[in-house]
């Protein structure tokens, strides 16, 4: 333990990483504590207020919205919905496609085939016009939202479980376990799973950005999480008309997207350097 | 039997191809079919396109000339049957051929595709590698940061930002529209955006393996410079997940090309998709579905193709 | 040794990059030419006058091909086009003379057939034209000589000669020769402008007709681009890239005005906004004391002052406003009263059930904010709502089939603006957007619309004003204003409240 701890405090852009994602899951956590108004507080009286380093007020830190919503509390209640979104959907697409990908590579034969086939069939389709279309099945709205992610995700961890799947499929422990007479259940969850872990990982860590940015792409085609339900992604939508007049509307609830997804990368650019032996020595 | 050699690896390479090319086509087909029976969840379009006056007998009589009365199978045979004639239907907002119209947006949106990805090759890919050779040193920090920054931005955000600095702050670049070279820029570039970050760090890593390898390392010690083993061996063996990544862009480049046109107002493919989709225009969805999925599959058999002369390893599968 | 493949690829890519260069050198045209760039949010689906009847695809139409009459709004009268005078011979018949040595730009004569052939194929139901309602009264068009026609109609019309303002005359045998949608990309008609070229979904280019029976049009081209995205457009009338464009963002206006070069004009326009009542359905919407109380709970005034910065002009207690034919200048709007908003919910036992709006993101000026203003205004009063922000599909379904839940936030312009039409299309009952029932009004209507001797038909339809006061369709929001901006090059713009731009009357200096 207290080898790594050392090992994060070398490293600085891990230190910067975990330290971001820890601020951004408290904030998520202490919204209600730490927000200094109601993020569905509106007054039309005092729409586009700049900012307090902008000559603004201080009651307004980080301005007003275009319905004259606090952005700093909508930012700090907007953490939890992006962070809800973006984790559901990971997690909903990482184990559908970790599973589907892992029984793939394991058993092989048909199901392999079957299952790369909707992959690749899935891959063939442009993943905005997927998302779009299920959006027109179903209606705009947070769970919807999650659920096109989900649909719109899950392939791209298939293919790289099933990758490693192959490659762990043939290590030594695997073989022996067979030998030994082992249940194939059992090898596949207890052998094989914890060894193609890391590389998901890594790749859920770098999906929870695009997740939170999917989200952003489907506010900005109007097919995002119903008002008044804060975003980030909804709220670089919503204020986008006001980029050229009150450009902290859509902008700082970008900086809060682009700060935890850079916070996010360096944890997982950390998790991959350590785990990763050979660049280790570098 | 030195003669009969060369026969048969060409052979080998017809088949492989052949197999390649036949699943290509077996996925298209699917994509179709799935889309097909998806758009129809998505509601009845007749009450888009008829006039408000429309009495009940007027919009059955829409239906039937859509062919919406019929059940679902029948539709899809007609469906099928009508496609591999390479008839999609009329749109139902434009009363065009659904296949022609989106044919005739096919080029612009390949433009701009390939100046994106002009600008992921002349620029995301040598920063890549100056960022994994020079690894740590200032030029690695700014490009990596950029790179994160491509990635994490949202692109209609970024679009409009462009246009506000290089077109009316700063009057470089025409602000919309398709006219000319320069107005392929300021898309090109916030198309580009996510990709070439995503190909400049997948560079950077790939080659920072390779470069950590044995075989490089015996390079080295044979006395080679620098940039012979870098740019004759490390690259080529960096090729195959770099040339993998660049090929699986082109079905998030089609989805980023539906932002960048709204933004700029781009007469593309992507703005006629989603607006089919939002209109309920089913023949032009599928039109496009066919057409986007043909890309990408062409994308990765030319790619698949590119790594079996690639890897020597696969061709003797 | 070889250069590295990706260098090698670089080198076509860029080579193919030059290709295209070829068409942007040759873009700069003879100066000698006035062309103007117009940039509006939308996009047309057919360049035919009677299937896409947007107003910014009106714009490009109405110059190709004209009507017989044309609406002055100042005055609110006809003014004769293509039609020289129009008489009203008994209940059932107009006669209409036409304008004589007029010709289409494919050397067809205009005369009484083209007319005849105009009208009737709006009722083609191949077109699915929008401009049904405004000729199904006509039952039957006699030609009386080359320039005189005569239009029977099935009940009495009084409006007719009105709407025969949009309708666009067209070359018979151009366009059954050529079928619709041929004629759809590339119309052709007696007006001061012939079609050039359209790229679907990026702009048509139009050019000045030099045979024109008025004479040629000032500028020489006309480009009408659209750009949906209001930054974007905003940024094309910036850099000089577009003369005139419609829709700004609001709040630029200050910072477009001290623009040396640039200006903006405003004018309100016939669309009103308001929020649909959806009374079709089982609900506590049928009683009046709820719909009243909604209106009572929506601060009007604060939205048009704030959320469009005094770009609106509020709606007084009736769904058209003044520039309409048959408005009520006695009706007063409701008051912002949220207390009496409460008292009556309470009254109608309705403070516990939750109400719906439905609204779309996009279609009109700050629609998403206005409807999210107006859920808080309404949870604020008492009268629990949620907001259901739907895609502009699946919203136009549910409009179209009456299936929306409660409330619809909507907005409805009727050209030419006359009562009846706007209340035949939206609030009596029948196939159009009327979701509203109310007998009494239906009655009223019915008798209003054809009642020909003037006076009695203004009370007439002063009194469905009132009805609607008492017993509310919807909640009445406000009229939009449309904002233009344009170059000061520009000479000739004059802003209509049915959103028209005419490029006859524009120039360039």
């Amino acid at each position: 333990m207290n080898d790594l701890l050392n090992n994060i405090i070398k490293n600085k852009k891990a230190l910067i990483g975990i330290t971001i994602m820890l601020l951004v899951i408290l904030t998520a956590l202490l919204a209600p504590l730490i927000a200094p108004h109601d993020p569905g507080d509106q007054d039309v009286t005092r729409r586009l207020r700049p900012p307090y380093f902008m000559r603004g007020s201080a009651s307004y830190f980080l301005g007003t919205d275009a319905l004259g919503r606090d952005i700093l509390s909508r930012v700090i209640f907007g953490s939890r919905i992006s962070l809800l979104v973006s984790l559901a959907s990971v997690m909903g697409a990482g184990l559908i496609g970790s599973i589907l990908g892992l029984l793939s590579g394991y058993y092989g034969g048909k199901v392999d085939s079957i299952i790369m086939r909707i992959v690749d069939i899935q891959m063939a389709l442009p993943y905005l016009i997927l998302a779009i279309v299920v959006m027109a099945v179903l209606k705009p709205g947070l769970q919807n939202v999650v659920i096109v992610l989900i649909v719109t995700g899950w392939v791209r961890y298939a293919r790289v479980a099933r990758a490693q799947t192959l490659v762990v499929k043939e290590n030594e422990f695997v073989t022996a376990a067979v030998a030994l007479g082992a249940k194939r259940s059992w090898i596949v969850f207890s052998e094989i799973m914890p060894n193609i872990l890391i590389p998901l990982v890594i790749i859920a860590s770098l999906e929870i950005g695009q997740m939170i940015l999917g989200e952003a792409t489907l506010s900005f085609l109007g097919l995002g999480v119903q008002p008044p339900v804060p975003t980030w992604g909804g709220m670089v939508a919503d204020g986008r008309d006001y980029l050229s007049f009150a450009w902290w509307v859509p902008t700082l609830p970008g900086l809060a997207i682009l700060i935890t997804v850079l916070g996010i990368n360096f944890f997982g650019d950390w998790v991959r350097d350590s785990f990763d032996p050979r660049l280790r020595n570098l | 039997m030195a003669q009969a050699c060369p026969l048969r690896v060409i052979n080998a390479d017809m088949t492989y191809v052949g197999k390649r090319l036949v699943y290509a086509l077996l996925v298209i087909f699917s994509v179709l079919t799935i889309v097909f029976f998806l758009v129809r969840l998505s509601g009845d379009p007749t009450s888009l396109f008829v006039p408000l006056s429309a009495t009940q007998a007027e919009i059955e009589q829409l239906r039937k000339e859509i062919g919406l009365d019929q059940p679902v199978y029948i539709q899809y045979y007609r469906f099928l049957k009508r496609s591999v004639q390479g008839d999609f239907g009329l749109s139902l907002r434009y009363q065009q051929p659904a296949l022609d119209l989106v044919i005739v947006r096919l080029p612009a949106t390949l433009e701009l595709a390939l100046v994106a990805l002009t600008f992921m090759f002349v620029i995301a890919l040598p920063l890549g590698i100056l960022s994994a050779v020079k690894r740590n040193s200032p030029v690695d920090l700014f490009s990596s940061g950029l790179a994160l920054f491509g990635q994490s931005v949202p692109g209609f955000w970024l679009g409009l930002v462009l246009i506000l600095i290089f077109s009316v702050k700063l009057p470089l670049f025409p602000s919309s529209g398709y006219k000319g070279f320069l107005s392929l820029i300021l898309p090109g570039i916030t198309l580009a955006a996510f990709s070439s970050s995503l190909v400049a760090r997948m560079t950077r890593s790939s080659l920072l393996e390779v470069l950590s390898s044995n075989y490089i390392t015996t390079a080295r010690s044979k006395g080679l410079s620098e940039w012979t083993v870098i740019l004759k061996h490390s690259l080529r063996n960096a090729a195959i997940p770099i040339v993998t990544i660049i090929g699986l862009q082109v079905g998030p480049m089609l989805s980023g090309a539906i932002i960048t046109e709204q933004v700029f107002g781009f007469p593309g493919m992507g703005r006629l998709a989603v607006q089919a989709v939002l209109n309920r225009d089913y023949p032009v969805v599928q039109a496009f579905v066919v057409v986007a999925a043909s890309l990408i599959t062409l994308t990765n058999l030319t790619v698949d193709i590119l790594y079996y002369f690639l890897d020597p390893r696969i061709r003797h599968e | 040794m070889k250069s590295p493949v990706y260098v090698r690829y670089s080198l076509i890519v860029l080579f193919i990059q030059l290709l295209f260069l070829g068409p942007g050198l040759l873009q700069l045209n003879c100066q000698a030419e006035k062309v103007i760039t117009i940039a509006e949010g939308y996009a047309p689906y057919s360049l035919d006058p009677h299937v896409d009847t947007n107003q910014a695809a009106r714009n490009i139409s109405d110059s190709i091909c004209e009507p017989l009459f044309w609406y002055d709004f100042s005055k609110k009268e006809l003014v004769p086009n293509l039609g020289t005078s129009v008489k009203n011979l008994n209940d059932n018949t107009w006669e209409i003379r036409l304008r004589k040595d007029v010709s289409f730009t494919n050397g067809e004569p205009f005369d009484a057939n083209a007319v005849k052939f105009s009208i009737e194929r709006i009722k083609d139901p191949q077109l699915k034209s929008r401009l049904l309602a405004t000729v199904r009264n006509i039952k039957e068009i006699k030609l009386i000589d080359p320039y005189t026609v005569h239009l029977i109609t099935s009940s009495p019309t009084p409006t007719l000669p009105f709407y025969l303002t949009r309708v666009g005359m067209v070359p018979p045998k151009y366009v059954r020769e050529k079928g619709f949608v041929e004629f759809g990309k590339k119309p052709i008609g007696t007006g001061p402008f012939e079609s050039v070229r359209w790229v679907q979904d990026e702009y048509a280019e139009i050019k000045a007709n030099k045979d024109y029976w008025k004479g040629k049009a000032k500028v020489d081209r006309v480009i009408f681009r659209s750009i949906p995205e209001t930054i974007t457009r905003m940024a094309a009338l910036k850099t000089g890239e577009a003369h005139l464009v419609s829709n700004l963002v609001i709040e630029e206006i200050p910072s477009i005005k001290v623009n040396k070069d640039l200006d903006v004009v405003s004018i309100p326009s016939i669309r009103m906004l308001f929020i649909q009542f959806n009374m079709l359905q089982d609900s506590l919407l049928k009683d009046k004391r709820v719909r009243q109380a909604m209106n009572y709970a929506v601060d009007v005034d604060s939205i048009v002052k704030n959320v469009l910065q005094g770009y609106g002009v509020r709606l007084s207690g009736q769904l058209i406003s003044k520039e309409y034919e048959g408005y009520n200048p006695n009706i007063k709007p409701y008051p912002y009263d949220p207390a009496k908003a409460r008292s009556l919910i309470k009254e109608a036992g309705a403070e516990n059930y939750q109400f719906t709006l439905n609204a779309s993101t996009g279609r009109y000026l700050r629609d998403k904010e206005i409807a999210e203003v107006v859920v808080n205004q309404l949870n604020a009063a008492g009268i629990k709502t949620k907001l259901n922000i739907m895609e502009h599909g699946a919203l136009t379904q549910q409009l179209m089939n009456k299936k929306f839940l409660d409330l619809l936030l909507s907005g409805l312009a009727t050209p030419p603006p006359t009562a009846d039409l706007f209340y035949g299309v939206g609030v009596r009952q029948g196939p159009f957007y009327s979701t509203y029932v109310n007998r009494e009004f239906d009655q009223a209507f019915d008798e209003a619309v054809s009642t020909i001797e003037k006076e009695k038909r203004q009370k007439l339809l002063y009194r469905l004003g009132e009805i609607c006061r008492d017993d509310p369709p919807a909640i009445f929001l406000h009229q939009q204003v449309t904002i233009y901006g344009f170059n000061k090059r520009l000479a000739g713009f004059i802003p209509s409240p049915d959103e028209k731009i005419d490029p006859y009357l524009l120039d360039l200096k």
